[in-house]
């Protein structure tokens, strides 16, 4: 009967990891942004990953930001997406919510510097800039405006390019 | 009737006889106050007591600045090395040296300070030894460096740089874990023993509900800047307004049998009779002859020394007030660049300036000073490095405290190293704090008379916290 009960529970844990393999991403690359209570302790921070005996499948690349300032599309439609990609990530992470910081910090955390390593946006999405911002269709990074764990405002300095100006684009919670 | 009274009827009888005593009794309380009611033109009956505030009275003022203010922008380095590293990372945020306002600290930090333009008063005041500074104050769940800050290796508040989140963290002072109550509430449950009488709470908020003052025995009380909040038609003597609001009191003072409608029925009841006493006892009370700005913050702390004024007619030997100024989110048009101090910030440090001056006059004139401590607070300070037209949400900030009880004309705490990605930035210039909200609170709530005991009973984690008592008062 315990051989039983050890082969299911066995047999539970390897299907856990196959189900959740894809959704890991390899361990990010140190950088200076900010910390962020969703993030917990980095076992890949500063030290080299041990080599595991079988390589693990490759990462299953989201789809959720495909659509993000794609040619043809508008910027309503991009602020929804980016609305989708963060209601997710509050999905996985109920008990801290909204990513925390400025852009570039929330960006890190939405490509996979987080506790569960959940890659929402692809790290080499386009709508990403050197500085890690992600940024509307007009190349201005968002600005979010983080108003508690389940609201963020999320703003497009519009075709101008200036933030704050007449044609901002904004999506309030 | 019968003499021959059996065990079980005498008991039986007894208990109703007590129960109805108990209602009647309960009755007789509710007739005082709506026979109060009932005569307008006698106005409720106030308690018998009056007179000046009781030497051993104190209160505290809590000034909320809502949206987190820039207080980068409120003490401003004012040495060359400092001014200059200053506008090399504000850019079109700095401001202009000409006009800022100088400060002596009685503890120097070898480095000098000014004051914004906007904010004589404060200066004065600073000036004089009645109010303080309290630098890089913030949310914090244990003492944090830069280093454990990037490695993420101790706990955070939860949320930093949310508004709702952070408001909460600093008005309970748990910000790792939910908590139902405030730490003015809990001050206020602690402490309400000090007070004789307790038809008018202690805790009397001039900006409706906030997390503040919510305690598990003493609840807040809204007030307005005209005073209590009363219904429509309570001060009509006739016509159908007055027919109106007589109907209602009727209809609230019958019996329910449902417990909703109970509870709704007494709730309004007790509203009902507390709008009219406060009321009464304002109306009743030395009027306050200091001006004040009738300004938003003017108009609340007007009040809240009318409230002062009006303790001992209450029966209150302790009171907390929360008062709050919106309007500091200024992503956008914190200021105008071709006129540094009329932009939106400007506006807002100059209607506290002025209206905390007048309010601690005020208390000055009630022969208080001693007795109030206003202090500030806010979400959160803000980033140090431009947005191009405003700041963003950072972390530590300054703080005012005003009073005569306070050790005033200095600057406590450290202030931090202005540099952007130094010692104390977590990025963009947001000040990870090196005093926490519990070691401020843990300092007003030992002036307020909780004993080191009792300290962790108004701020569960203060233990973790190298300054209970931070000096300032």
């Amino acid at each position: 009967m315990k051989r039983i009960v050890a082969g299911a529970v066995a047999f539970a844990v390897l299907l856990l990891l196959v189900v959740l393999a894809p959704w890991r991403q390899p361990p990010p690359t140190p950088s200076p942004v900010a910390a962020n209570p969703a993030i917990g302790p980095s076992p890949g921070l500063g030290q080299p990953e041990p080599s595991p005996a079988v390589p693990p499948p490759p990462p299953e690349r989201s789809t959720l930001a495909d659509a993000l300032n794609a040619p043809g599309g508008e910027i309503h439609a991009d602020l929804k997406i980016v609305a989708g990609v963060l209601e997710t990530f509050r999905s996985n992470f109920l008990q801290t919510g909204n990513p925390a910081g400025n852009n570039a910090e929330i960006t890190a955390t939405l490509t996979g510097r987080n506790r569960l390593r959940l890659a929402l946006i692809p790290a080499d999405h386009p709508a990403i800039n050197r500085e890690g911002e992600l940024c509307d269709r007009w190349g201005t990074p968002f600005f979010f405006h983080a108003e508690s764990a389940t609201r963020m405002g999320i703003r497009s300095a519009g075709p101008d390019r200036r933030m704050w100006s007449e044609d901002d684009v904004v999506l309030e919670p | 009737m019968s003499s021959d009274l059996s065990r079980r009827q005498f008991l039986g009888s007894a208990c109703c006889a007590a129960v109805g005593a108990t209602g009647l009794l309960s009755s007789l309380a509710s007739l005082r106050l709506m026979g109060a009611v009932a005569s307008p033109a006698n106005g409720p009956q106030l308690p018998a007591r009056a007179g000046a505030l009781p030497s051993d009275y104190k209160a505290l003022v809590c000034l909320f600045l809502n949206g987190g203010n820039d207080a980068n922008n409120l003490v401003i380095p004012n040495d060359d090395p400092g001014y200059n590293a200053y506008v090399a990372a504000r850019s079109n945020l700095a401001l202009p040296r000409t006009g800022l306002l100088p400060i002596a600290p009685k503890t120097p930090d070898g480095r000098a300070w000014a004051l914004h333009a906007a904010v004589p008063e404060l200066q004065g005041l600073f000036g004089a030894g009645r109010a303080a500074l309290l630098a890089n104050v913030g949310t914090l769940v244990y003492p944090t460096t830069r280093a454990q800050y990037l490695a993420n290796s101790v706990p955070l508040p939860r949320q930093l740089f949310s508004h709702s989140d952070q408001q909460v963290q600093w008005q309970n002072s748990v910000p790792d874990k939910p908590s139902t109550t405030g730490w003015g509430g809990r001050l206020a449950d602690l402490v309400n023993a000090f007070n004789s009488n307790n038809e008018i709470s202690m805790s009397i908020s001039l900006a409706g509900k906030n997390y503040f003052q919510v305690g598990r025995v003493v609840n807040q009380y809204s007030v307005g800047t005209g005073g209590a909040v009363t219904l429509s038609g309570s001060t009509a003597t006739s016509g159908a307004d007055f027919a109106r609001f007589q109907t209602q009191k009727d209809l609230f003072g019958q019996a329910q049998s449902a417990l909703f409608e109970a509870a709704f029925a007494g709730i309004s009841r007790s509203a009902i009779t507390d709008a009219e006493l406060l009321n009464a006892v304002l109306s009743r009370s030395t009027p306050i002859a200091t001006a004040f700005p009738n300004t938003t913050a003017g108009n609340q702390l007007r009040m809240a020394a009318r409230l002062i004024a009006a303790a001992p007619n209450l029966g209150l030997k302790r009171q907390v007030f929360f008062v709050q100024l919106g309007g500091w989110d200024t992503h956008a048009a914190q200021l105008l660049n071709t006129a540094p101090t009329t932009g939106a910030h400007a506006g807002l440090l100059a209607q506290v300036s002025q209206a905390v001056d007048a309010f601690y006059k005020a208390t000055v004139e009630l022969g208080a000073a001693e007795q109030v401590t206003l202090f500030t607070t806010s979400d959160f300070g803000r980033t140090y490095r431009s947005n191009g037209d405003g700041s963003d949400h950072g972390w530590g900030n300054h703080q005012f405290i005003v009073g005569g009880a306070v050790k005033g004309g200095d600057i406590y705490g450290r202030m931090p190293v202005l540099t952007v990605g130094g010692p104390d930035d977590t990025t963009q210039g947001r000040w990870i704090p090196t005093t926490s909200v519990d070691e401020f609170a843990a300092t007003l709530a030992t002036w307020f008379g909780v004993s080191p005991t009792d300290l962790s009973t108004v701020l569960p984690n203060i233990g973790r916290f190298a300054k209970p008592n931070l000096g300032f008062l």
